[in-house]
């Protein structure tokens, strides 16, 4: 009996459940708050990671996956489903490529001025990806926010609940002795307990589940990279390279599709396809020499010292093959180079002092062509973010090679060789292909290294976008078109006019209906206003004198009035009919190639007055 | 989470078969203390290392060391911020191709690259071997030249983690001088030490005619 009176029912009328309901949304608000800062904070780390990316790309990070929270399930269930960029992503890709096929370029571009561009539209595009996943976090984490929210909800309802009921009875207590022992009881250490709950935001759980989609969101943003220059390239494959190609796009057989022919961006900057033309020349004058035994590949190059090169011999050349012919993006061609590397690396034990002969000897027996196109093609066209640690070194190796091949000459090699040759083959191992063609490229590709070094130091600080050093025609013939044709639609209307003479009219007839744009005298208009006035003194009978006062005044008033107006209009009119006459046929003679801008303006002018 | 990290370029230099690759191989392989799992793919190999609570991220580009390969050494150094340079303590030859690439760094590798003299294959002494390049030699073009110096044996692992070691403790305080004197840029996650960032010129020219 006593128990049930100090425990009161929750149906008891005097508890508020309004009242334990504000205080529980009250309560979920700030947790909500607290939750979004945590977000935030994370979305910070989450853009520092993405910046700080340490594979190349996504394949590789599969492959050497020491994520610790990621499993390799997780990764592929994560990144299989991305095979296609999302729609708003793609449609930068079309505008990009859109604008480049305006002509709005002084002169074609060279392949560097491309470059640039191509990496300024890269740094967008990364951006505009990190944005794109952000948002999908976000509203991910809202979800997840959300059954978090609603459990912690019903806690708190929970916890007001309890509360509310400890604190009536506490209230409606009147034993003095029991309040101590209820103050120290199982309420009170239920509620400090749900306090310390709830104010538990995130759980080392969530915390891990956080990091997890952090960590996907990354390798989405690499996948949607690779995926950005390989549509981008497969654009340009479809729309052609010249400016003027909108219009005559092309179907293109899949086996031409596959054919992405590098040469294309490089034909405005001739250094590079004459370097090319004599390196494909060079490198195939010497495989020819080798299969004709008048070298031996294996001495020259100390490759008889246990490294046999016939093994991997007929997949190394398939991976050339895909490198030059097959692949089309620069993200796919560095693939390529990387398991080059790889097969030449893992199949047998050696040092780098091996490699680069190895990899040479493969250059010139397989005759790659077009390889150097191709390498410089990865390092102009490839994200420059991308281009780091292991494909900076595939590339150095491969363009380290290449130079090499570059500088042979005649007489790198025995005398007896020199006998043999012939008078075309002779001509071609005369001097390295450096000494005959300089390849502005050195310069300016150190520059840009070192530029886009500091390009990346001023992301990590402030990001910002670098300007394409190129600059925009100040002439436009599609425009210039449009401005002659206005212009002669306007000497047009301005030769068929034909100016009016001036009309006097009769003073005896009252009733025109030109009256007011003629200009009459201030007694002729007296003489009206006081006929008027005549005529109403007599429909009437009488006038007095103070009517006629009125009269008067309004009379000489009316008269000061329109003589002023009149005085004016008929001034301007004047003027501006001389003047228009005298512009007129100032320039009634001339044709319009033979006008001046100063002249245009004028005639400009006399159209406008014209027209008003 | 996420710890500051300093990637460093370091070009491995020397005559061939002095033991380059298999001092980096050891290196990378060895279960060294705080020690992070290698990367390891061709001739290029990374480490991190935990140096007085900073983490160093070692990028190693090994080098081909024959003399028809020397020109192309330009292309492996470029932008490094470190550079071993081996020699065969039982060859003097590769002692004075290493005194060549030691000239050759300070005159065309960047200006605050670190480098590392290392007499390699100590333990063939012990072996039999007769030493032909003394210690105080290398001691003493290591100190005419501001070099670190090491005598180290990839064989048995002698002195190799002290290499790496030496090297990225002297990052810290290159980061800090540039700090100092320089502009407010904070190092991220990942970031490289651009040792020729004070040189660049990102000029944009790009004024519109129109």
């Amino acid at each position: 009996m006593a128990r049930q009176l100090f425990t009161p029912p929750i149906t008891n009328p005097r508890f508020d459940p309004n009242q334990s309901i504000r205080e529980s949304y009250k309560n979920t608000t700030g947790g909500m708050q607290f939750q979004q800062n945590l977000h935030e904070d994370q979305n910070d780390n989450e853009r520092s990671s993405c910046d700080g990316d340490e594979n190349s790309t996504t394949g590789e990070r599969l492959e050497n996956n020491k994520s610790p929270i990621l499993t390799k399930q997780e990764i592929d269930e994560a990144l299989n489903t991305v095979t296609n960029l999302p729609p708003e992503l793609s449609k930068l890709i079309d505008i990009f490529i859109d604008d480049l096929k305006q002509p709005k370029y002084v002169r074609p571009l060279s392949v560097l001025q491309l470059s640039s561009l191509f990496q300024s539209f890269y740094i967008k595009f990364d951006k505009a990806s990190f944005q794109h996943v952000s948002s999908a976090n976000n509203n991910g984490y809202y979800f997840s926010g959300g059954g978090s929210s609603s459990f912690l909800a019903a806690k708190e309802t929970l916890s007001s609940g309890l509360s509310g009921i400890f604190g009536r009875s506490r209230s409606s207590s009147g034993n003095s002795l029991m309040r101590p022992r209820r103050s120290s009881s199982l309420f009170s250490n239920e509620s400090i307990s749900n306090s310390t709950n709830a104010t538990q935001m995130l759980s080392p759980e969530e915390i891990k589940k956080q990091l997890k989609i952090n960590e996907l969101n990354n390798m989405k943003i690499e996948k949607y990279m690779e995926l950005c220059e390989r549509d981008v390239f497969k654009k340009i494959l479809i729309v052609g390279t010249s400016v003027s190609s909108p219009n005559k796009m092309k179907t293109f057989k899949p086996h031409q599709l596959q054919t992405f022919k590098v040469g294309n961006l490089f034909r405005n900057s001739v250094e590079f396809t004459e370097y090319n033309k004599l390196l494909n020349e060079k490198i195939l004058c010497l495989s020819k020499l080798s299969t004709m035994n008048k070298i031996n590949l294996i001495k020259f190059l100390s490759l008889n010292n246990g490294i046999d090169p016939e093994p991997k011999f007929e997949e190394i050349k398939d991976i050339l093959y895909e490198f030059t012919y097959h692949s089309i993006s620069p993200c796919e061609k560095i693939k390529a180079l990387l398991k080059l590397h790889e097969i030449m690396t893992y199949s047998q034990e050696m040092s780098n002092d091996d490699y680069l002969s190895l990899l040479i000897y493969y250059i010139i027996t397989i005759v790659p062509r077009d390889i150097f196109l191709n390498a410089e093609f990865i390092r102009l066209f490839r994200y420059k973010k991308k281009l780091v640690e292991t494909e900076s070194f595939a590339l150095t190796n491969l363009e380290a090679a290449l130079v090499f091949v570059e500088g042979l000459t005649k007489n790198d090699f025995s005398n007896e060789l020199q006998d043999k040759l012939t008078v075309n083959e002779s001509k071609i191992l005369e001097n390295s292909i450096s000494s005959r063609v300089s390849l502005p490229s050195k310069t300016a590709i150190m520059h840009k290294n070192n530029g886009n070094n500091g390009s990346n130091l001023g992301d990590i600080v402030t990001p910002t976008i670098q300007r394409p050093d190129v600059t925009r025609s100040n002439s436009y013939d599609g425009f210039r078109t449009v401005f002659d044709s206005s212009l002669k639609n306007i000497i047009g209307k301005i030769r068929s006019y034909t100016p009016p003479h001036p009309n006097n009219t009769s003073n005896n007839n009252l009733h025109s209906s030109n009256n007011l744009n003629i200009p009459r005298s201030s007694s002729q208009l007296s003489m009206e206003l006081s006929n008027r006035d005549t005529t109403e003194m007599s429909r009437d009978g009488s006038r007095s004198t103070s009517s006629s006062s009125r009269s008067s005044a309004s009379l000489e008033h009316g008269n000061r009035e329109f003589t002023g107006d009149l005085t004016v209009t008929a001034s301007i009119n004047g003027a501006d009919k001389k003047e228009f006459q005298k512009s007129w046929k100032k320039y009634k003679g001339y044709k319009f190639e033979d006008l001046t801008i100063c002249e245009l303006r004028d005639l400009f002018e006399i159209y406008q007055k014209m027209m008003q | 989470m996420n710890t500051s990290v300093t990637s460093i370029k370091l070009v491995l230099l020397g005559e061939a078969a002095v033991g380059k690759s298999s001092i980096v191989l050891r290196f990378v392989s060895n279960d060294f203390a705080e020690n992070k799992e290698p990367t390891i793919g061709a001739a290029f190999l990374t480490q991190r290392v935990t140096i007085n609570e900073h983490t160093v991220k070692f990028e190693i580009w090994d080098t081909a060391g024959q003399e028809r390969f020397a020109s192309l050494a330009p292309m492996y150094y470029r932008n490094a911020q470190a550079a071993l340079v081996v020699y065969d303590v039982t060859k003097p030859q590769s002692f004075i191709k290493a005194r060549h690439w030691v000239k050759e760094l300070h005159e065309q590798a960047s200006k605050d690259i670190i480098i590392a003299l290392v007499g390699n294959k100590i333990d063939m002494l012990q072996e039999g071997g007769e030493r032909k390049v003394a210690r105080e030699e290398g001691e003493k073009l290591a100190e005419e030249k501001g070099l670190l110096f090491f005598e180290t044996s990839a064989k048995t692992g002698e002195n190799v983690n002290d290499v790496f070691l030496g090297i990225g403790e002297k990052i810290p305080l290159k980061t800090a001088e540039e700090q100092n004197s320089a502009s407010n840029e904070r190092e991220s996650n990942n970031q490289r030490v651009d040792l020729n960032a004070a040189n660049d010129g990102t000029s944009a020219n790009s004024a519109c005619s129109c």
